[in-house]
């Protein structure tokens, strides 16, 4: 089921929240969506198992470890790992998750999504958060206008 | 020794590269510097030091109507009078700056005396001209 724009803004309104598989590559579209975050004074923490710090900020190998926890968790990574990650965000007790879906790919599967509702998170499958963020770059703006045109973009309710 | 801030809104990168070619030139001049984002720095700490320099990213429709975009604008919001930093502007853009400037100054309103120094570049690199600027930007204190 698509997600609602209330949803959106609901997860939106969290402050602290988890993005899990951050790159350490800035040219990667989950590096720039944390920094995006960070800059809008999210706070924004990293979760990578394959390492510790990112830019000079820790970065966690499991939202299990994020102390203090956070609100809600960004999933960005690939389909295939993001159920282990479902059930890592289940057991840390976060009631907000994105499965987050861009041009190319992205973490959300209808396996996921059936993970997502057995595991009853208030989920978002699909859909990339800049396309929410107001005053967002114009190639974000495009791709927005590009979901509502093809049926795609988020209902009210 | 003097110290600086630079202060950066960064969309892609570009800006932020700009951001730390700013911050290595300062250093490289005696300058104890720091670079931070718009996320990161805590706008109050901008009344203690000698140079600030705030940079974001041309948002607009390439040719008409640049403007810095939300989180810059909030930042700058925070941010108490500088009664005793010497402010400059940069910005990192595509095809032109347009009016990106003056909104920038608009923004700042009656919190900063006068801006003195205005710095672009289209890719984030540093030239020599923008080094030229910075140099005079510092000397002129």
């Amino acid at each position: 089921m698509p997600p609602t724009l209330k949803q959106i803004d609901d997860f939106l309104a969290l402050k602290r929240i988890a993005v899990v598989g951050v790159s350490r590559n800035p040219k990667e579209i989950s590096y720039r969506l944390w920094q995006e975050l960070r800059q809008r004074r999210y706070d924004a923490v990293a979760v990578n198992p394959a390492t510790t710090e990112i830019d000079g900020r820790p970065c966690y190998s499991s939202v299990r470890d994020i102390d203090p926890p956070v609100e809600g968790a960004l999933i960005m990574t690939t389909a295939s790992v993001a159920e282990q990650v479902l059930e890592e965000c289940a057991a840390a007790g976060i009631n907000h998750v994105w499965l987050y879906k861009g041009l190319g790919g992205g973490a959300t599967s209808e396996r996921n999504v059936e993970a997502a509702e057995r595991l009853g998170f208030d989920a978002i499958a699909g859909q990339c958060p800049y396309m929410f963020l107001p005053g967002t770059p114009v190639f974000h703006g495009i791709h927005a206008v590009g979901k509502k045109l093809t049926g795609g973009y988020p209902k009210a309710s | 020794m003097s110290s600086a801030t630079v202060v950066y809104r960064s969309a892609t990168g570009t800006t932020r590269h700009l951001a730390e070619e700013i911050g290595a030139h300062l250093t490289s001049r005696g300058v104890a510097t720091v670079v931070q984002s718009v996320g990161d720095c805590d706008p109050q700490s901008l009344a203690r030091v000698d140079f600030v320099l705030l940079g974001c990213w041309t948002s607009g429709l390439f040719i008409v109507a640049q403007h810095p975009d939300g989180p810059w604008l909030a930042f700058v919001r925070d941010m108490p009078a500088l009664d005793r930093a010497k402010v400059g502007l940069f910005t990192t853009y595509k095809l032109a700056t347009g009016s990106m400037f003056a909104r920038m100054r608009a923004a700042l309103g009656g919190k900063v005396g006068r801006v003195e120094l205005e710095l672009k570049s289209r890719d984030g690199r540093l030239s020599q001209d923008g080094r030229a600027l910075l140099d005079r930007f510092l000397g002129s204190m």
